[in-house]
Protein backbone atom coordinates (compact mmCIF):
# COMPACT_ATOMS: atom_id res chain seq x y z
CA UNK A 1 0.00 0.00 0.00
CA UNK A 2 1.22 3.28 -0.60
CA UNK A 3 2.55 5.59 2.12
CA UNK A 4 0.51 8.74 2.10
CA UNK A 5 2.96 10.57 3.73
CA UNK A 6 5.36 9.60 1.12
CA UNK A 7 4.52 12.88 -1.48
CA UNK A 8 5.49 15.24 1.93
CA UNK A 9 8.75 13.97 2.57
CA UNK A 10 9.52 13.72 -1.60
CA UNK A 11 8.50 17.77 -0.72
CA UNK A 12 11.23 18.01 1.96
CA UNK A 13 13.54 16.91 0.15
CA UNK A 14 13.66 19.52 -2.98
CA UNK A 15 15.29 22.93 -3.10
CA UNK A 16 13.12 25.65 -3.28
CA UNK A 17 13.59 26.43 -7.41
CA UNK A 18 11.97 22.84 -7.94
CA UNK A 19 9.15 23.67 -5.33
CA UNK A 20 8.46 26.84 -6.62
CA UNK A 21 8.07 25.09 -10.41
CA UNK A 22 5.54 21.84 -8.86
CA UNK A 23 4.11 24.67 -7.34
CA UNK A 24 2.84 26.26 -10.20
CA UNK A 25 0.11 23.51 -10.29
CA UNK A 26 0.77 21.57 -7.01
CA UNK A 27 -1.03 22.82 -3.79
CA UNK A 28 1.01 20.59 -1.83
CA UNK A 29 4.29 21.84 -3.36
CA UNK A 30 3.10 25.22 -2.23
CA UNK A 31 2.26 23.69 1.22
CA UNK A 32 5.70 22.71 1.40
CA UNK A 33 6.93 26.44 0.34
CA UNK A 34 4.42 27.89 3.35
CA UNK A 35 6.17 25.31 6.03
CA UNK A 36 9.65 26.51 5.29
CA UNK A 37 8.89 30.39 5.25
CA UNK A 38 6.14 31.03 7.51
CA UNK A 39 7.95 32.20 10.33
CA UNK A 40 10.11 33.85 8.67
CA UNK A 41 7.66 35.87 6.97
CA UNK A 42 5.41 36.02 10.68
CA UNK A 43 8.88 37.72 12.21
CA UNK A 44 9.74 40.09 9.48
CA UNK A 45 6.10 41.30 9.35
CA UNK A 46 5.69 41.44 13.29
CA UNK A 47 8.69 43.34 13.64
CA UNK A 48 7.39 45.85 10.98
CA UNK A 49 4.17 46.36 12.14
CA UNK A 50 4.59 45.70 16.33
CA UNK A 51 1.42 43.74 16.99
CA UNK A 52 0.28 40.21 16.91
CA UNK A 53 -2.86 40.90 15.20
CA UNK A 54 -1.67 42.86 11.91
CA UNK A 55 1.22 40.45 11.88
CA UNK A 56 -0.95 37.74 10.98
CA UNK A 57 -3.31 39.32 9.17
CA UNK A 58 -0.37 40.61 6.31
CA UNK A 59 1.32 37.39 6.73
CA UNK A 60 -1.48 35.34 5.22
CA UNK A 61 -2.06 37.99 2.47
CA UNK A 62 1.97 37.42 1.79
CA UNK A 63 1.08 33.84 1.09
CA UNK A 64 -2.19 34.51 -0.39
CA UNK A 65 -1.08 36.84 -2.89
CA UNK A 66 2.37 34.30 -3.22
CA UNK A 67 -0.22 32.00 -4.29
CA UNK A 68 -1.98 33.39 -6.54
CA UNK A 69 0.85 34.78 -8.69
CA UNK A 70 3.24 31.84 -8.39
CA UNK A 71 2.30 30.85 -11.89
CA UNK A 72 3.48 34.03 -12.90
CA UNK A 73 6.91 33.72 -10.92
CA UNK A 74 10.00 33.36 -13.33
CA UNK A 75 12.91 31.68 -11.85
CA UNK A 76 15.98 34.19 -12.67
CA UNK A 77 18.42 32.89 -10.25
CA UNK A 78 17.84 35.00 -7.27
CA UNK A 79 16.14 32.76 -3.87
CA UNK A 80 12.54 32.66 -3.98
CA UNK A 81 12.57 33.90 -0.04
CA UNK A 82 13.69 37.62 -1.72
CA UNK A 83 10.31 37.33 -3.57
CA UNK A 84 8.54 36.45 -0.25
CA UNK A 85 10.22 39.43 1.49
CA UNK A 86 8.95 41.92 -1.30
CA UNK A 87 6.04 40.94 -1.44
CA UNK A 88 6.03 41.20 2.78
CA UNK A 89 7.92 44.76 2.07
CA UNK A 90 5.21 46.03 -0.30
CA UNK A 91 2.33 45.09 1.85
CA UNK A 92 4.03 46.50 5.27
CA UNK A 93 4.61 49.60 3.01
CA UNK A 94 0.48 49.58 2.12
CA UNK A 95 -0.15 48.89 5.98
CA UNK A 96 2.09 51.89 7.42
CA UNK A 97 0.23 54.32 4.38
CA UNK A 98 -2.94 53.38 6.08
CA UNK A 99 -2.86 53.34 9.21
CA UNK A 100 0.09 55.53 10.57
CA UNK A 101 -1.47 56.12 14.00
CA UNK A 102 -2.16 52.59 14.87
CA UNK A 103 1.46 51.57 15.07
CA UNK A 104 2.55 53.77 18.40
CA UNK A 105 -0.85 51.71 19.82
CA UNK A 106 0.67 48.46 18.71
CA UNK A 107 4.38 49.28 20.02
CA UNK A 108 3.22 49.64 23.64
CA UNK A 109 1.31 46.35 23.20
CA UNK A 110 4.01 44.52 21.61
CA UNK A 111 6.16 46.11 24.54
CA UNK A 112 3.66 44.95 27.49
CA UNK A 113 3.21 41.28 26.36
CA UNK A 114 6.94 40.78 25.15
CA UNK A 115 8.24 41.12 28.74
CA UNK A 116 5.53 39.57 30.34
CA UNK A 117 7.51 36.22 30.76
CA UNK A 118 10.36 37.85 32.31
CA UNK A 119 11.15 37.64 36.25
CA UNK A 120 9.66 40.64 37.91
CA UNK A 121 13.02 42.18 39.21
CA UNK A 122 14.62 42.05 36.01
CA UNK A 123 11.48 43.17 34.23
CA UNK A 124 12.13 46.82 35.09
CA UNK A 125 15.42 46.81 33.79
CA UNK A 126 14.97 44.96 30.43
CA UNK A 127 11.59 47.07 29.93
CA UNK A 128 13.86 50.24 29.74
CA UNK A 129 16.41 48.90 27.94
CA UNK A 130 14.44 47.05 25.44
CA UNK A 131 11.48 49.73 25.05
CA UNK A 132 14.26 52.68 24.39
CA UNK A 133 16.03 50.25 21.52
CA UNK A 134 13.14 49.32 19.89
CA UNK A 135 11.37 52.62 20.10
CA UNK A 136 15.00 53.83 18.20
CA UNK A 137 14.84 50.90 15.26
CA UNK A 138 10.60 51.93 15.10
CA UNK A 139 12.13 55.62 14.72
CA UNK A 140 14.54 54.53 11.79
CA UNK A 141 13.80 54.84 7.56
CA UNK A 142 11.61 51.52 6.60
CA UNK A 143 14.80 50.63 4.98
CA UNK A 144 16.63 50.35 7.64
CA UNK A 145 14.37 48.78 9.60
CA UNK A 146 13.95 46.31 7.17
CA UNK A 147 17.76 45.37 7.32
CA UNK A 148 17.97 45.39 11.02
CA UNK A 149 15.10 42.79 10.84
CA UNK A 150 17.21 40.97 7.92
CA UNK A 151 20.53 40.69 9.61
CA UNK A 152 19.43 40.58 12.96
CA UNK A 153 16.64 38.46 13.71
CA UNK A 154 16.77 36.52 9.95
CA UNK A 155 20.54 36.02 10.31
CA UNK A 156 20.91 36.47 6.48
CA UNK A 157 24.06 37.31 4.99
CA UNK A 158 24.79 40.89 3.22
CA UNK A 159 24.86 39.31 -0.16
CA UNK A 160 21.10 37.74 0.13
CA UNK A 161 19.75 40.70 1.97
CA UNK A 162 21.31 42.77 -1.15
CA UNK A 163 19.41 40.85 -3.19
CA UNK A 164 16.15 41.51 -1.49
CA UNK A 165 16.57 44.85 -0.45
CA UNK A 166 18.02 45.37 -4.53
CA UNK A 167 21.73 46.86 -3.49
CA UNK A 168 24.68 45.49 -3.66
CA UNK A 169 26.81 43.79 -0.91
CA UNK A 170 29.00 46.19 -0.05
CA UNK A 171 26.01 49.22 -0.11
CA UNK A 172 24.65 47.41 2.49
CA UNK A 173 27.42 46.95 4.67
CA UNK A 174 27.56 50.52 4.72
CA UNK A 175 23.78 51.03 5.73
CA UNK A 176 24.04 48.80 8.39
CA UNK A 177 27.38 50.67 10.03
CA UNK A 178 25.27 53.80 9.47
CA UNK A 179 22.10 52.60 10.98
CA UNK A 180 24.35 51.42 14.28
CA UNK A 181 25.89 54.99 14.01
CA UNK A 182 22.60 56.50 13.84
CA UNK A 183 20.81 53.76 16.29
CA UNK A 184 23.64 55.02 18.74
CA UNK A 185 22.84 58.55 18.42
CA UNK A 186 19.56 58.48 18.78
CA UNK A 187 19.66 56.64 21.86
CA UNK A 188 22.13 58.96 23.54
CA UNK A 189 19.39 60.93 22.88
CA UNK A 190 16.29 58.73 24.34
CA UNK A 191 15.61 60.15 28.13
CA UNK A 192 14.73 56.26 28.51
CA UNK A 193 18.45 54.82 27.67
CA UNK A 194 19.79 57.42 29.61
CA UNK A 195 17.92 56.51 33.01
CA UNK A 196 19.05 52.81 31.85
CA UNK A 197 22.94 53.51 31.32
CA UNK A 198 22.54 55.64 34.84
CA UNK A 199 21.04 52.63 36.48
CA UNK A 200 23.44 49.68 35.01
CA UNK A 201 26.25 52.16 35.16
CA UNK B 1 62.11 65.54 11.64
CA UNK B 2 58.52 65.93 11.66
CA UNK B 3 56.58 67.80 8.77
CA UNK B 4 54.25 70.36 9.14
CA UNK B 5 51.41 68.88 8.22
CA UNK B 6 51.96 65.60 9.72
CA UNK B 7 49.48 65.13 12.56
CA UNK B 8 51.71 64.44 16.13
CA UNK B 9 52.13 61.12 17.18
CA UNK B 10 49.52 62.21 20.40
CA UNK B 11 46.86 63.23 17.99
CA UNK B 12 47.34 59.52 16.14
CA UNK B 13 47.03 57.54 19.03
CA UNK B 14 44.55 59.68 20.28
CA UNK B 15 42.30 59.07 17.20
CA UNK B 16 43.06 55.34 17.14
CA UNK B 17 41.50 55.08 20.66
CA UNK B 18 38.66 56.70 19.73
CA UNK B 19 37.83 54.52 17.07
CA UNK B 20 38.13 51.51 19.26
CA UNK B 21 36.37 53.62 21.74
CA UNK B 22 33.31 53.98 18.96
CA UNK B 23 33.94 50.29 17.38
CA UNK B 24 33.39 48.68 21.10
CA UNK B 25 30.13 50.84 21.59
CA UNK B 26 28.69 49.50 18.40
CA UNK B 27 29.63 45.69 19.00
CA UNK B 28 27.52 46.52 22.16
CA UNK B 29 24.68 47.87 20.12
CA UNK B 30 24.85 44.97 17.71
CA UNK B 31 24.26 42.70 20.39
CA UNK B 32 21.87 44.48 22.67
CA UNK B 33 19.62 44.24 18.83
CA UNK B 34 20.44 40.52 18.75
CA UNK B 35 18.67 39.98 22.72
CA UNK B 36 15.81 42.62 21.75
CA UNK B 37 14.96 41.22 17.91
CA UNK B 38 14.72 37.32 18.81
CA UNK B 39 12.53 35.03 15.97
CA UNK B 40 9.17 35.42 16.34
CA UNK B 41 6.62 32.35 15.49
CA UNK B 42 2.64 32.71 15.01
CA UNK B 43 0.44 30.74 16.81
CA UNK B 44 -0.09 26.77 16.05
CA UNK B 45 -3.93 27.79 15.48
CA UNK B 46 -3.26 30.46 12.57
CA UNK B 47 -0.48 28.26 11.17
CA UNK B 48 -2.87 25.42 10.71
CA UNK B 49 -5.94 27.25 9.04
CA UNK B 50 -3.64 29.38 6.83
CA UNK B 51 -1.86 26.26 5.71
CA UNK B 52 -5.68 24.47 5.24
CA UNK B 53 -6.89 27.48 3.49
CA UNK B 54 -3.89 27.65 0.58
CA UNK B 55 -3.68 23.81 0.57
CA UNK B 56 -6.89 22.83 0.97
CA UNK B 57 -8.58 23.76 -2.04
CA UNK B 58 -12.46 23.94 -0.46
CA UNK B 59 -11.14 26.01 2.51
CA UNK B 60 -9.75 28.50 -0.14
CA UNK B 61 -12.48 30.21 -1.21
CA UNK B 62 -13.30 32.44 2.13
CA UNK B 63 -9.73 33.30 2.47
CA UNK B 64 -9.66 34.54 -1.61
CA UNK B 65 -13.43 36.22 -0.72
CA UNK B 66 -11.50 38.37 2.37
CA UNK B 67 -8.92 39.02 0.40
CA UNK B 68 -10.45 40.73 -2.64
CA UNK B 69 -10.48 44.03 -3.24
CA UNK B 70 -13.66 46.22 -1.70
CA UNK B 71 -15.07 46.80 -5.10
CA UNK B 72 -15.22 42.94 -5.92
CA UNK B 73 -15.96 42.18 -2.75
CA UNK B 74 -19.26 44.40 -3.45
CA UNK B 75 -19.34 42.78 -6.91
CA UNK B 76 -19.34 39.34 -5.64
CA UNK B 77 -21.86 39.92 -2.83
CA UNK B 78 -24.54 41.71 -5.63
CA UNK B 79 -23.70 38.54 -7.75
CA UNK B 80 -24.78 36.42 -4.69
CA UNK B 81 -27.87 38.49 -4.05
CA UNK B 82 -28.81 38.11 -7.63
CA UNK B 83 -28.76 34.41 -7.78
CA UNK B 84 -30.66 33.73 -4.45
CA UNK B 85 -33.81 36.55 -5.95
CA UNK B 86 -33.66 34.60 -9.16
CA UNK B 87 -34.25 31.34 -7.23
CA UNK B 88 -36.79 32.76 -4.43
CA UNK B 89 -38.69 34.58 -7.63
CA UNK B 90 -38.78 30.95 -9.42
CA UNK B 91 -40.04 29.15 -6.39
CA UNK B 92 -42.43 32.16 -6.02
CA UNK B 93 -43.59 32.07 -9.66
CA UNK B 94 -44.18 28.04 -9.62
CA UNK B 95 -42.03 27.57 -12.84
CA UNK B 96 -40.31 23.83 -12.68
CA UNK B 97 -38.51 23.21 -9.63
CA UNK B 98 -40.03 20.34 -8.20
CA UNK B 99 -37.27 17.34 -8.79
CA UNK B 100 -38.65 14.53 -11.63
CA UNK B 101 -35.74 12.65 -11.93
CA UNK B 102 -34.20 12.76 -15.77
CA UNK B 103 -33.07 8.78 -16.49
CA UNK B 104 -29.86 8.09 -17.02
CA UNK B 105 -28.98 7.93 -20.22
CA UNK B 106 -25.99 5.49 -20.25
CA UNK B 107 -27.51 1.96 -19.67
CA UNK B 108 -26.12 0.14 -16.89
CA UNK B 109 -26.37 -2.90 -19.03
CA UNK B 110 -26.39 -4.20 -23.06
Amino acid sequence: MKNPFARQSDYAALDDAALVALAKSDRDAFGELYARYLDKMYSYVFYRTGNTHDAEDLTAKVFLRAFSHIGKYVDRGLPFQAWLYRIAHNLVANWHRDQSRRKIIALDEYLERDLQTEAPDQQADMRDEHDSLLRAVRRLPAERQQLLILKVVERLPNREIGIIMGRSEGAIKSLYHRTLLALRLDLGADPASERANRSSG
Amino acid sequence: MMKPDQPAPRDTVAQAADAQQEAEALAQLAQALESALTPRQPRESFATELRAQLVDESANAPLRLRNLSPRLQVAAALALATGCLLLMLRRLLGGNGGGELVEDTVPSSA
